[in-house]
C-alpha cells in the first residue's frame, strides 16, 4: 500500500511542475495571433536574480526563441556577458526544427569568446560570449540558457516581457530572489491591458506575463520603454564591482557616489594650482572664471575612454588628467571641478543620460542609471552645465544630446535632482534670409545667409573645419532642389558667446526657372521642402506620435525678376493651422520685386494617434504651398 | 686662423640644421613648424618613417620575422589627434603567438622655447583579446598639444612568413620620408608586390652571412640497456643574404575620394610574398610561385579544401530524399 501511494507520488509529481508551462519547440504550435505579422516569437523565458548571497549576483536564464526570418535573429540574444568583476559558469544552446526535434546542442566550450569593447572606448574590460549560429533553414527554435556569477548588485536587470518589436510573446517569468531584510522596490509601468501575475514574498517576487501580440515600430511613436510593460526594481545596498555601496534614496545615493568615487580623486599638484590661480585671479566673478576654466579645459584636453573595473564608474584622477591631457566624461567632468574648487567656484559632477531622445534618469527608482557624467556650475542662483569631451561646444550649451531632462546633481550634502537647460520654440530658430535675382535666360544668382539657433546650432558646429571641398560638398546637398548649382564666397561665422551660427554665401543655379514658350516659370522659393519632408504613411497605426522640440523655421527672400518682364497672377498667401503646428505665408510685389516671407512652426508635445493623419496633412499642405510657381511673362 | 674657425663654425651650423631621425632626435624647427610646407591642409605628417624586417632562424622556432618599426609623427592640430593613438593587430593562438615588444614612445612640445618630452607609460598601453585568434595592441599618447611630435618604436615578432604585412608609404596625410630594409637568406625566395602610382626607389643586394646552430648527433635509446645522449655538435653555414631596400621621398597624402571603392588600393605600398622555398639539397617546394601553385596551397588548407571535403553537412538532408 505505502509503496502504491509512493510510486504515485513519485509518478505525479514532475507532472505536476511541468503544468505550469508545456515545453514546446516545434514551431507549428505557436498560436496564431502571437506570430502574425511578426519575425520571433518569444516561447518561454525565465530569469531569475538571485541576491541571496551578500555582495553576489547570480543570474539564470532560460530562454526559447522561435525565429520565422533573418530580422528574427535579433531575438535570439545567443550572447552572455562578462567582465574582470563577473563570471559565466553555464551557457548552452539547443537548435530545434520545425517540428520540435533537437538538431544542434551547443556547450559552452563551442561558444566564441569577444572582446566588447565600445566604439567609443580605446579599451574597456567587457567582453562577450557569443554563439555564432548560421541556420539552415526558417522557421527553427532555439533555446539559450545561461549562467552568471557578479560582484555588481547595483543594476537589477530590467523585465521587459516585450523584448523586440516584430516579436511575439508567450511566456515570460521574472524573479527576484533575496534577503528578506533587503527589502525589495520597484517600478512597474505600462501594465494595463496585458495578462501579467504578480507574487510576492518576503524573500522572493515573481512576475509572469502571458500572450503578448507582437507590435511594430511607428515613426515618432514614443520610446519602447515608454511604450510596453517593464519592471525595475532596485535595493537600499549594492555592490559595484565589489566595492559597496548605499542607495535608498536620491539622497544618500548622491552622498556616496561623491564620498566613494569622487572626493578622493581630485587633488592637484602645486604647480597645476598656481596656474588655476594664476588664470583666475584678475577676473571679475565666478561666471568669468568658469568661462577661462572651461577654455582651459577645451584647450588643452582630448577624449579617450578607458573603462576596466571600477574604473568604469570612478574617474581618473585629477592629477592623471592633467598630466596626460586625456579622459572620458567622468574624468574631464572630474577634472574641471578640480580646478574650479581651486578657483572657489561651486560646482557638481552630473549624472544622466546622453542621447538625442530626452532620456530622463528614472527618478522612481533610486539606482545607478545613466551613461554620461557633466559638470553642473553654480552662477547665482542658476544651475549652468558644461558638457566636458567635446573641445568646440560653447559654455553651457547642452545641444539635443543632453537638453531638458532629469539629472542627478552631487553635491556636498548629498544627491539631488535636477533639470538640464531645455530650448525652447522660441529658442531654436532656424532663418534663411536670401536676395535673389533672375535673369533672362532663367538662370538664378544670389546672395544668401542662414541664422542657426538653439539646436540648430550644433548640426552647424564644426562647419568651419571642413575644407573647401566637404563645406561646397554639404551645401550641394542641403540645396539638393536647386540644380547645376554652384557656390561660393562662403563665410562662415560661429559666435560661440551668443551660440549663434551664421552661414553667408553665394549662389548660382542655371535653369532654374522652366521656359514656357516666351514665358517663365520659376518656384517663388529655391529652398522649398520636397516630399521628403512627409511623414510615413501608416494604414493602421497604434501608437501616439510625440514630437520632442518644438522649432521654427522662417525663410525671407526678395525675388527680382529680369528686366522686359512681368509677373502673373501670384499664389494667395497661405495660412495653417494646427495643434502640433503652423505655417504661413506672405506675399508682396513691388514692381518687379517679390518679398516672399515663410514662416513654419512645431509645437512640442504628445499626440494622440488619431492626429497622426492631420499631421501628414500638415506636411503635405507646407511642401505643397512651399512649392508655388511664380509665371513670369514676357512683356 | 680666424678665417679658418669661422668656416668651420659655418659649416659645422649647416651640417647641424639637417635632420636627425635617430629616437630622441626631435629638433626645435621640427617643433616650430606650424603647417606642412607642401601641404597646408594636413592635420598631421609622418617626419620619418622607418621598418627593419628580417627572417632569422633559431632551432626551436625555425624561420621566424622580426620587423623594428619606428616613426615620428608631426601633430599641426586638434584635428590630428588621432594619430596619437595606434593599434598594432596580433594573431594569437596558432602553433606559435606574434607578439609585440621593447614599445618605447614619447611625446615631444615645445614650451617657453624649451622641448619637454613625456613618455608613454604602462597606464597608455592596452591589449585587447579581441577574439580566440586575434589580440589588438593599443596605446594612446599623453599630453598631445597641436604642434607636438610624437616618436615610437617597437619590435613585432611573426613566426609567419608566407605572407609579410603589407608595408605602406602613403597615407591621408603627407609623408616626408620613409624607408624599408627587407632581409631573407636565400633559401627563401620572395615576390615583392607593389601598390599605388607613387615611385618607389627599390634596390636588391646580395649579402653574404652565416648561421651558426648547435645539434646533437649520435644519440639513440637502447630501452631498458640505456643509450646515449650524442654529442653537441656546432654547425655553420654559409648563405647569401637578400636585401630589399624601398626608399621614399615627399609622398603626398592621398585622402578618400567619393565613389573610388576602397582608397587603400590607390596607396603606394609594397608586399611580400614568400613565392617557394629552395633549402640546401632539397627540391624546390613552390607556394605561390604559379596559379597553379597559389591553387595546390588553397585547398590543402584546413579553412577552405577542408570545408569542401566535408560532406556530413548535408546527410540528413539526402537522407530524407534518397
Amino acid at each position: 500500500m505505502m509503496i502504491r501511494t509512493l510510486a504515485f507520488i513519485l509518478l505525479v509529481t514532475p507532472l505536476l511542475t511541468f503544468s505550469q508551462y508545456q515545453e514546446d519547440f516545434s514551431a507549428l504550435s505557436v498560436d496564431p495571433a502571437l506570430s502574425e505579422g511578426a519575425d520571433s516569437v518569444l516561447r518561454y523565458e525565465d530569469i531569475t536574480l538571485d541576491f541571496s548571497d551578500e555582495g553576489k549576483l547570480k543570474t539564470t536564464i532560460d530562454r526559447i526563441v522561435t525565429v520565422y526570418n533573418k530580422a528574427g535573429l535579433r531575438d535570439v540574444q545567443a550572447g552572455v556577458g562578462y567582465d574582470n568583476n563577473s563570471k559565466v559558469t553555464h551557457v548552452e544552446a539547443i537548435i530545434y526544427d520545425l517540428i520540435g526535434n533537437e538538431t544542434e546542442k551547443i556547450k559552452k566550450r563551442d561558444f566564441k569568446d569577444y572582446s566588447a569593447v565600445s566604439e567609443i572606448s580605446l579599451y574597456e574590460d567587457n567582453r562577450v560570449l557569443a554563439l555564432d549560429y548560421t541556420p539552415t533553414r526558417y522557421p527553427f527554435t532555439i533555446r539559450f540558457s545561461s549562467e552568471t556569477a557578479s560582484e555588481t548588485t547595483a543594476f537589477v536587470r530590467s523585465w521587459m516581457p516585450v523584448s523586440q518589436y516584430d516579436s511575439g510573446t508567450q511566456f515570460s517569468k521574472f524573479t527576484i530572489i533575496h534577503k528578506p531584510e533587503d527589502s525589495l522596490h520597484f517600478k512597474a509601468t505600462n501594465f494595463e491591458g496585458y495578462d501579467i501575475e504578480y507574487t510576492e514574498t518576503p524573500e522572493q517576487t515573481v512576475w509572469v506575463a502571458r500572450d503578448i501580440k507582437p507590435v511594430s515600430y511607428e515613426y515618432k511613436s514614443p520610446a519602447f520603454e515608454k511604450r510596453f510593460p517593464r519592471v525595475k526594481a532596485y535595493f537600499d545596498k549594492f555592490y559595484l564591482k565589489g566595492v559597496p555601496g548605499v542607495g535608498g534614496t536620491w539622497e544618500a545615493f548622491g552622498k556616496w557616489v561623491y564620498d566613494d568615487l569622487i572626493k578622493d580623486t581630485q587633488e592637484l599638484d602645486a604647480a597645476t594650482i598656481q596656474e588655476v590661480q594664476n588664470l583666475v585671479k584678475d577676473l571679475p566673478d565666478d561666471e568669468a572664471k568658469a568661462r577661462a576654466l572651461y577654455q582651459y579645459l577645451q584647450d588643452k584636453v582630448r577624449y579617450i575612454s578607458i573603462q576596466v573595473e571600477i574604473g568604469g564608474w570612478k574617474p581618473m584622477k585629477a592629477s592623471d588628467v592633467h598630466r596626460l591631457s586625456y579622459g572620458d566624461c567622468k574624468a574631464l567632468s572630474n577634472y574641471l571641478q578640480s580646478l574650479l574648487n581651486v578657483a572657489g567656484v561651486k560646482s557638481y559632477y552630473t549624472l544622466l543620460y546622453a542621447d538625442e531622445d530626452k532620456q530622463s534618469l528614472d527618478t522612481d527608482v533610486v539606482a545607478i542609471q545613466g551613461n554620461h557624467a557633466i559638470l553642473g556650475v553654480q552662477l547665482g542662483d542658476e544651475i549652468k552645465f558644461l558638457e566636458c569631451t567635446s573641445q568646440e561646444t560653447p559654455f553651457a550649451y547642452m545641444g539635443t544630446f543632453t537638453d531638458d531632462r532629469d539629472v542627478l546633481l552631487l553635491t556636498e550634502e548629498g544627491g539631488k535632482l535636477a533639470r538640464t537647460t531645455k530650448y525652447n520654440q522660441e529658442d531654436n530658430i532656424g532663418k534663411i534670409v536670401a536676395q535673389i535675382e533672375l535673369d533672362a535666360e532663367g538662370n538664378l544668382t544670389g546672395t544668401y545667409t542662414e541664422t542657426s539657433k538653439g539646436i540648430f546650432y550644433s548640426s552647424k558646429m564644426g562647419l568651419e573645419n571642413k575644407d573647401q571641398k566637404d563645406l561646397s560638398d554639404y551645401y550641394y546637398e542641403n540645396f539638393s532642389g536647386l540644380k547645376s548649382l554652384s557656390v561660393s564666397d562662403i563665410k562662415l561665422v560661429n559666435d560661440r558667446d551668443r551660440v549663434v551660427y551664421e552661414e553667408e554665401l553665394k549662389l548660382n543655379a542655371r535653369n532654374y526657372a522652366s521656359k514656357i514658350g516666351e514665358d517663365y516659370l520659376a518656384k517663388i522659393n529655391p529652398f522649398s521642402w520636397s516630399n521628403d519632408m512627409i511623414p510615413p504613411r501608416y494604414t493602421d497605426r497604434k501608437s501616439d506620435f510625440v514630437i520632442l522640440r518644438g522649432f521654427i523655421r522662417q525663410h525671407e527672400l526678395s525675388f527680382k525678376i529680369p528686366e522686359g518682364y512681368k509677373l502673373g497672377a501670384i499664389a494667395e498667401p497661405a495660412l495653417l493651422e494646427e495643434e502640433f503646428g503652423s505655417y504661413q505665408t506672405e506675399i508682396q510685389v513691388n514692381e518687379n520685386t517679390v518679398s516672399y516671407k515663410r514662416t513654419f512652426k512645431l509645437n512640442e508635445g504628445s499626440y494622440a494617434v488619431e492626429a497622426y493623419e492631420k499631421y501628414r496633412e500638415f506636411y503635405k499642405n507646407v511642401v505643397r504651398e512651399d512649392n508655388q510657381k511664380l509665371f513670369i511673362e514676357k512683356i | 686662423m680666424h678665417k679658418l674657425i669661422l668656416y668651420a663654425f659655418l659649416l659645422g651650423s649647416a651640417l647641424s640644421y639637417g635632420q636627425d631621425f635617430r629616437f630622441g632626435k626631435v629638433s626645435e624647427e621640427e617643433l616650430q613648424e606650424q603647417v606642412h610646407p607642401k601641404d597646408s591642409a594636413a592635420n598631421a605628417a609622418i617626419l620619418y618613417k622607418e621598418q627593419y624586417s628580417h627572417i632569422e632562424y633559431s632551432p626551436n622556432d625555425g624561420f621566424t620575422l622580426t620587423t623594428e618599426i619606428f616613426q615620428r609623427i608631426k601633430i599641426y592640430n586638434k584635428d590630428g589627434f588621432d594619430w596619437g593613438t595606434h593599434v598594432i593587430p596580433v594573431f594569437v593562438g596558432g602553433t606559435k603567438d606574434e607578439n609585440v615588444s621593447n614599445l618605447k614612445a614619447v611625446t615631444y612640445t615645445l614650451e617657453n622655447g624649451k622641448i619637454e618630452e613625456y613618455k608613454l607609460d604602462n597606464d597608455g598601453i592596452f591589449k585587447e583579446e579581441r577574439s580566440k585568434n586575434f589580440n589588438v595592441e593599443k596605446f594612446t599618447m599623453p599630453n598631445l598639444q597641436p604642434g607636438c611630435i610624437v616618436e615610437f618604436r617597437y619590435k613585432f615578432f611573426s613566426p609567419y612568413l608566407s605572407d609579410v604585412d603589407e608595408i605602406r608609404f602613403q597615407e591621408d596625410i603627407p609623408v616626408n620620408k620613409a624607408e624599408l630594409t627587407f632581409e631573407s637568406p636565400e633559401w627563401l625566395v620572395f615576390q615583392l608586390h607593389r601598390k599605388g602610382l607613387f615611385p618607389l626607389d627599390i634596390q636588391e643586394t646580395n649579402k653574404a652571412d652565416k648561421i651558426n646552430f648547435t645539434s646533437r648527433v649520435g644519440a639513440y635509446n637502447a630501452g631498458l640497456r640505456g643509450g646515449s645522449r650524442g654529442t653537441l655538435q656546432s654547425q655553420s653555414i654559409d648563405l647569401m643574404n637578400k636585401t630589399y631596400s624601398v626608399k621614399v621621398q615627399d609622398v603626398p597624402a592621398m585622402r578618400e575620394e567619393a565613389f573610388s571603392s576602397n582608397i587603400d588600393n590607390y596607396r603606394a605600398a609594397v608586399s611580400f610574398e614568400l613565392s617557394y622555398t629552395k633549402f640546401p639539397n632539397e627540391p624546390i617546394e613552390t607556394r605561390t610561385s604559379s596559379w597553379e601553385a597559389v591553387c595546390k596551397t588553397i585547398y590543402d588548407s584546413e579553412g577552405f579544401g577542408g570545408q569542401l571535403k566535408s560532406d556530413r553537412y548535408f546527410d540528413d538532408d539526402l537522407d530524407e530524399i534518397l
